[in-house]
């Protein structure tokens, strides 16, 4: 038994919650499904005891890479796979709460349907962190984003249908960027699996079809991250977007489009190539004008969610700054998702104070993962920004390592009047225990992250 | 015996860190016998000090590395500068939290644990300081005490823009300074642990150096120096223990011993004289504070402005003394730091007693005080008489010995014109509230009671009146470095 699952972890993973998914929208009962949402988060977590060694191929149905399809746990996706468990599994444990929200609104009928477009979603991602063939990664973008598609559609106001059709436009021409690329890549090596594809790229010349596969692929992704340029559609569709959808597809979303940028760099072109091409250099200046640029739009808006979409843009503008400048992952990784924990807390507090006020220990979580946000001691987010001022600082880039100065300055505006509006929320509580477990969670896994990083 | 001390040290921070989060247990129980009951942990802490103090005398060195995360590490280690700041700290604190508890029933404020568990923390974080072992560790302190100072400032009102200014002053210069300065450090000398004569390398380009002072001087914006300073007046929007304890002596004095620390330990006494043997442009900034902050602590007519100009004018002599750059200059600059916090604590004390009678920051509304609450206006006068330097009390010896620095100096004549000025300045500013206190027109007819408040205010002036034992205290630790 144990062996069976070690050796199938890696498709296990994906196909659990892609059957339960079925099981859940056939059920056609809201608290089965609730229930089907709660045991798969619990055989998750239960798998991750048999989870294999780092460097571990599966070939799907035993056929070997350049035919089939090859899922690899190596130590770029391992902290993600556990990233994304642990955010479903503080998902169940918010349930409680979160379900009068999240069925508040939907026909008594299609209720269960919520749960089921859940774990579809999560099977994407799941997949997307899996795989190492190009055109899987694409299949499994597409699942996801075609739950996602509709989980934004479920909002309570009737903008939540357009913000999800914004959404599906993106969504659509980022996915078609991302495929274009591929099929450039194919045409110039002839295989899809990424890590053939880097053998094949080093015994060639660079060519022009390589950088603009490289480009295009980028563009795809980043679009879908909204980097600074590309940003708007990310306001306008969050902007509309119910709150407790948000806590599991803006903690998911980042992480995953990192990590897809990260997997291309590092696995399919090799991070010399990326450097050679000057990638890299066009990264470094899309990074600095997305964090200042946030940081000087976040400050001219006093919603307090748009606030957060803000910086989120400005975060991301560190995350790509530490992309393009360091070859350390386990650095990248650390500061992906503290990043995600951090809207993990937010959108729960957003979610909750739309309703409640809220106790105090939740307000000081909140105010933790604020100050998380602005970088200052003793978060994670401290850490962070010293591991990417080091960075900037040991590679010469003094240019970056001012825009980052001046760009973290500039947020301390924005970050204390998100504390303020945390402190005026602050009143008697009106709801059990349970509700502040799943973000005392979320900030005691992003502190051991710490840990992560010293590995 | 070597191990000891180290063990000590350990059981101190953590001893601090208990006793700081206390009040958080009394929550909902407004017993005054509660909060009397903290005194005893503070007391002891203060004990635990001394120990430590006579440990590191007689036996020698201690150090802690708690943590360590990348090129971060939380680590804690005693050093003469680091046990002076601790003692005067933890003693300050008894003091500061018997008045401040006796402040706050008696003008009915809210939420007195939560205040009383922040006070607890902004201590912790200024004794973090007091003990780092490197620049990380300092930091991490420093960004903490603003932090924890900020719900206290903020306690009456939180909606005031003097809010905001203060932490816009404080997290941007430390964020955009201080930080910057810290890594450069890393990256010139490959760590940030203090050492004596300094850490950098002698190969870094003399501009570097220059950029780096400066990045040091202006990012520690809690010395209050010139383009810096107003977040000093905002966070008088305080009450007043807080204005007492943090705003004139363990907040701006930790921005001090940052600097200290830094020349020291960073830089180098030696290599900074050298240095700034030509420009000395840290010297002529605090000059210039210190003339510019007089002249405002003159114009204004807020009680507590008054008070924190005097602050400011009397942080930068501090300033000015150490950047004279010479062992004995920065010995006057500490004995001054120490006779000014007793003074201006005792100051502040009995203004905060007067305001629970006059329920007013306006100097006007001061007529005629005196006459009411006799005892409380002799512990003022006795600290106006030390603020202005008249022996034997406290600043009087600190002036002395700043005064001898001065003379050696080259420029000697303009620094003693603006000593002269800054002293006519005081005398005026605070002769005028004298003057008000003892006004013939009073229109008070009820009068303080007996308080735990005029305990701490008479504790405090007898700190002013023995100021020449911490003075000896402060020789026998710092010889070895100075």
């Amino acid at each position: 038994m144990n062996i069976f699952l070690t050796n199938n972890w890696l498709i296990l993973n994906v196909l659990i919650p892609l059957i339960l998914a079925i099981i859940a929208i056939l059920s056609k009962d809201v608290k089965r499904a609730r229930s089907i949402f709660k045991i798969s988060s619990i055989i998750s977590l239960f798998l991750l005891f048999f989870m294999p060694e780092i460097g571990t191929s599966y070939y799907l149905g035993g056929f070997e890479a350049p035919i089939g399809i090859e899922y690899k746990l190596d130590s770029l996706n391992a902290i993600i796979i556990i990233y994304l468990h642990i955010i479903m599994t503080l998902l169940s444990i918010s349930m409680p709460w979160l379900q009068l929200m999240l069925e508040d609104g939907i026909k008594e009928s299609k209720k269960h349907y919520i749960y089921g477009i859940f774990l579809l979603a999560q099977t994407g991602y799941i997949g997307i962190a899996s795989t190492v063939d190009l055109f899987n990664l694409f299949v499994f973008i597409e699942i996801s984003s075609l739950a996602t598609y509709t989980l934004i559609s479920l909002g309570n106001s009737r903008h939540a249908i357009v913000a999800s059709l914004d959404y599906l436009i993106v969504g659509t021409v980022s996915a078609t960027f991302i495929l274009v690329g591929i099929g450039m890549f194919y045409s110039i090596t002839g295989t899809l699996n990424m890590e053939d594809v880097r053998e094949a790229l080093k015994e060639q010349f660079v060519s022009r079809i390589l950088i603009s596969g490289s480009l295009i692929f980028c563009v795809g992704a980043l679009l879908k991250l909204a980097i600074f340029p590309l940003h708007s559609w990310i306001i306008k569709t969050y902007r509309h977007t119910s709150s407790h959808i948000l806590i599991y597809t803006a903690s998911i979303s980042a992480p995953i489009g990192f990590y897809t940028i990260l997997r291309f760099i590092h696995t399919c072109i090799g991070s010399d190539i990326f450097n050679l091409i000057g990638m890299n250099q066009i990264f470094q200046v899309m990074s600095m004008i997305t964090m200042i640029a946030g940081a000087y739009l976040g400050n001219r808006v006093s919603n307090f969610r748009e606030i957060i979409l803000y910086s989120a843009i400005v975060q991301m503008g560190y995350i790509l700054m530490m992309i393009s400048a360091t070859d350390n992952i386990s650095i990248i990784l650390q500061y992906i998702l503290a990043d995600g924990f951090m809207k993990f807390i937010f959108f729960t507090y957003v979610s909750h104070q739309e309703k409640y006020s809220i106790n105090i220990s939740f307000a000081y979580i909140t105010i933790y993962g604020i100050l998380s946000n602005l970088g200052l001691p003793i978060s994670i987010g401290f850490f962070n920004k010293i591991n990417l001022l080091t960075i900037l600082l040991d590679n010469m880039f003094y240019t970056s390592f001012i825009a980052t100065i001046i760009a973290t300055v500039m947020s301390i505006n924005y970050n204390f009047k998100m504390i303020n509006h945390v402190a005026d929320n602050i009143g008697e509580p009106e709801y059990n225990i349970t509700s502040s477990a799943g973000i005392i969670l979320a900030s005691l896994f992003s502190i051991s992250l710490i840990f992560y990083g010293i590995l | 015996m070597i191990a000891l001390p180290s063990t000590l040290l350990k059981i101190l921070l953590v001893s601090t860190l208990i006793t700081a989060l206390l009040p958080s247990v009394f929550y909902r129980h407004n017993y005054k016998l509660s909060y009397h009951m903290l005194l005893v942990p503070i007391f002891a802490c203060f004990i635990e000090s001394l120990c430590v103090s006579y440990f590191y005398i007689y036996s020698g060195r201690a150090d802690w590395v708690m943590f360590s995360a990348g090129i971060v590490d939380i680590a804690f280690y005693l050093e003469p500068l680091g046990i002076l700041f601790l003692n005067l700290l933890t003693g300050m604190w008894f003091i500061a939290i018997l008045y401040t508890i006796h402040h706050m029933i008696r003008i009915d404020a809210k939420d007195l644990a939560r205040f009383l568990t922040f006070i607890n923390l902004t201590i912790f974080a200024a004794i973090l300081i007091a003990l780092s072992k490197n620049l990380f560790t300092m930091f991490i302190g420093y960004e903490l005490l603003t932090l924890f100072t900020i719900p206290l400032v903020a306690h009456h009102n939180r909606s005031r823009p003097e809010v905001m200014t203060y932490v816009k002053i404080l997290f941007s210069t430390s964020i955009g300074l201080f930080l910057p300065f810290i890594m450069l450090v890393h990256h010139f000398a490959g760590h940030t642990g203090f050492k004596l004569d300094g850490i950098l390398p002698n190969n870094i380009n003399v501009i570097y150096v220059h950029i780096m002072l400066a990045l040091a001087f202006f990012g520690i914006a809690k010395t209050a120096i010139f383009p810096l300073y107003s977040w000093l007046t905002s966070a008088m929007i305080a009450p007043y223990p807080v204005s007492a304890l943090l705003h004139a002596v363990a907040v701006v004095k930790a921005g001090i011993f940052c600097i200290i620390k830094i020349i020291i330990y960073i830089f180098g006494l030696q290599k900074l004289s050298i240095l700034l043997a030509d420009y000395n442009w840290p010297l002529a900034i605090s000059t210039f504070t210190l003339i510019y902050t007089s002249i405002l602590a003159v114009r204004t007519s807020l009680v507590k402005h008054v008070l924190a100009y005097s602050t400011i004018a009397n942080l930068s002599l501090i300033m000015m003394s150490i950047f004279l750059l010479d062992p004995k200059s920065i010995l006057a600059g500490l004995a001054h730091l120490i006779a000014h916090s007793f003074t201006k604590i005792t100051l502040f004390f009995s203004a905060g007693i007067f305001y629970t009678l006059s329920k007013s920051n306006n100097l006007g509304d001061l007529r005629g005080i005196g006459y009411k609450s006799p005892a409380t206006a002799i512990f003022f006068v006795i600290a106006v008489l030390s603020l202005i330097g008249v022996p034997p009390l406290a600043v009087a010896q600190s002036k002395d010995l700043i005064w001898q620095a001065v003379s050696d100096y080259k420029y000697s004549d303009i620094l003693k014109s603006a000593l002269i000025l800054y002293v006519m300045a005081v005398i005026y500013y605070m002769g005028k509230l004298c003057y008000l206190i003892f006004a013939k027109d009073g229109k008070f007819t009820e009068s303080t009671p007996f308080s735990g408040m005029k305990v701490a205010t008479a504790l405090s002036a007898i700190g002013i009146a023995s100021f020449p034992i911490f003075e000896r205290f402060m020789n026998s630790l710092l010889w070895t470095i100075l």
